[in-house]
């Protein structure tokens, strides 16, 4: 239980670790978009060229990037499962039986778990570049001009910080209950659903306890620091596009209008 | 029988980045009825030794037993947890049952010991740690004041009349007060029941006042297993580990190069006391 790393983050100082913040979530949305616009199995080539190039440019182990993809392996078995049975379709491939496997059902199936995993393996790329903290930070600032509307944009990224840095707190504690719990005889382990999740109980409820109390304690210390909300706060690293954002940005971009102007051409 | 630690070593998260040794090549014997005390700086792997005497934590290597039970067996550590009772550092936050009662109850119960009995050892245990029965028994855990939730979750282990009691710094966050109360309660529990007890302290005075013999660890190794007397005559060593000695053993010291003949091995206050009054009349 404790060596839960917290989100994927894979420190570095590449030029895309030091890409602003702001940028990479715009881009994470344009690329996500760009997947989408895909209409020719083919044309999937550019977005893996893309994710390729990232990589290769943040420096991270090509088995990171697929690490993201593992807990999506069920899915992804019982998409392609599902389009491959039942796309309706005219050239039959293959007959099993009574189920029939034709060509349309093959380039659909092929089609959909291309997209997944381009979907999910670019848009980690994201996460494993950017620090929890600078993502935050970068989610107010895009979030800033909906606060003339009400929209807590600062709030929402100050609970976002202080929720990330007590996980690993919380999951310490919890193991330190658990451990407490055990040594008085409590069985975990055994017994049915129901059994094993009233034995829950004895660590649910000191950890709700310790929460709690840990809450009311920041927000005391918060508040003797004269924490009084997003106004007129400044930052100590203020955030500023640079020329690197620029040029991230146009090249999506042209990617994106490739993907348009090649379907078009069909 | 003894609990026997046999060369056990302790690796955290072996062969990655992180990797570190808390405890290496450590062979140590609780003996039935001794207590024993735990020294050594923060980090030294006190706490880690600890787990292993009841099987919470296994050794990357060696082996470790208590009275005959082989710990990596799964069977054998459930069974050594009736007799290892284990108190954690800031025992209070375990409590969890909606009265003091049930929440006393918890590891009896757990133990599979019968109705009538656990309503007999949780009164026992109440009354040992000085929460009258009669007035906590309803009491909701949450309610009791910080020093009465410490005695509350230390009757939860008495409860389980184990035959070995480990404290992890029982005294922690304690004032003096609370600090004497837990020591002569520890005392009592011992003259009770005969229990071996073996204790996580930082304040050198406990230890002096009631250990029986002295682990000492440093960076994962155990440094000197030994009476009391020894392990304070070295001064040097264990301030060099960071350690302090005894208030008493600190006056004899001094004394001592002051010129006063105070014998040697001197480290419990009332010895030094008795010295003192006859040297001076």
């Amino acid at each position: 239980m404790t060596n839960i790393t917290l989100g994927q983050y894979f420190p570095g100082n590449s030029s895309i670790h030091r890409l602003d913040p702001r940028t990479k979530i715009l881009l994470m949305l344009l690329y996500i978009v760009l997947v989408f616009l895909v209409r020719d199995l083919w044309l999937f080539l550019l977005p893996l060229a893309f994710v390729g190039f990232v990589t290769l440019l943040a420096q991270i182990p090509l088995l990171y990037v697929l690490r993201s993809l593992k807990p999506l392996q069920f899915l992804l078995i019982f998409m392609f499962i599902i389009n491959l049975f039942l796309t309706a379709g005219e050239t039959v491939l293959l007959t099993i039986w009574r189920i029939r496997i034709t060509k349309e059902a093959l380039e659909q199936a092929v089609f959909i778990s291309s997209r997944l995993v381009l979907l999910v393996g670019g848009t980690s790329l994201m996460t494993l570049t950017t620090s929890p903290i600078s993502l935050t930070a970068g989610l107010e600032l895009l979030l800033k001009p909906f606060s003339k509307l009400g929209f807590p944009s600062h709030e929402l990224a100050m609970m976002m910080t202080i929720a990330l840095r007590f996980i690993p707190t919380l999951m310490e504690e919890a193991d330190k209950i658990k451990k407490a719990q055990l040594a008085r005889g409590a069985d975990f382990e055994s017994g049915n659903l129901i059994a094993r999740a009233k034995s829950m109980i004895p660590i649910l409820v000191p950890l709700f306890v310790s929460a709690f109390r840990r809450a009311d304690e920041l927000a005391m210390a918060m508040e003797s620091r004269c924490y009084h909300g997003g106004e007129g706060r400044t930052r100590m690293n203020v955030l500023r596009f640079k020329p690197a954002d620029a040029a991230a940005a146009a090249l999506l971009c042209s990617l994106g209008l490739a993907i348009v102007l090649l379907q078009a051409g069909h | 029988m003894p609990i026997i630690l046999e060369n056990i070593s302790y690796t955290y998260m072996p062969k990655s980045h992180m990797e570190q040794v808390a405890l290496s090549n450590i062979s140590l014997t609780v003996n039935e009825g001794e207590f024993l005390g735990i020294i050594g700086h923060t980090g030294s792997g006190k706490s880690t030794l600890l787990q292993h005497m009841n099987g919470l934590m296994q050794p990357s290597s060696g082996r470790v037993t208590v009275d005959g039970l082989d710990l990596s067996l799964r069977k054998a550590r459930i069974e050594a947890r009736s007799r290892v009772g284990l108190v954690f550092q800031y025992p209070e936050y375990q409590l969890f049952e909606e009265t003091v009662y049930k929440d006393v109850a918890f590891g009896p119960r757990n133990l599979g010991v019968a109705e009538s009995e656990i309503q007999e050892r949780v009164e026992e245990a109440l009354t040992l740690v000085g929460l009258a029965p009669e007035l906590f028994v309803e009491k909701s855990p949450f309610d009791l004041s910080g020093g009465e939730k410490r005695r509350a979750a230390l009757a939860g282990i008495f409860a389980m009349r184990p035959s070995y009691l480990l404290l992890d710094e029982p005294m922690a966050g304690l004032d003096p007060s609370g600090r004497r109360a837990v020591i002569a309660l520890l005392q009592t529990l011992r003259a009770k029941t005969g229990c071996a007890i073996v204790m996580i302290s930082h304040f050198m005075d406990d230890i002096a006042k009631c250990a029986d013999r002295i682990a000492v660890l440093r960076k994962g190794t155990l440094e000197m297993a030994d009476t009391p007397e020894r392990v304070f005559s070295n001064p040097e060593a264990l301030l060099k580990m960071g350690l302090d000695l005894p208030q008493a053993a600190k006056l004899s010291l001094e004394l001592q190069k002051r010129g006063m003949p105070v014998p040697n091995g001197i480290y419990k206050e009332e010895d030094i006391k008795r010295y003192l009054v006859e040297a001076l009349s």
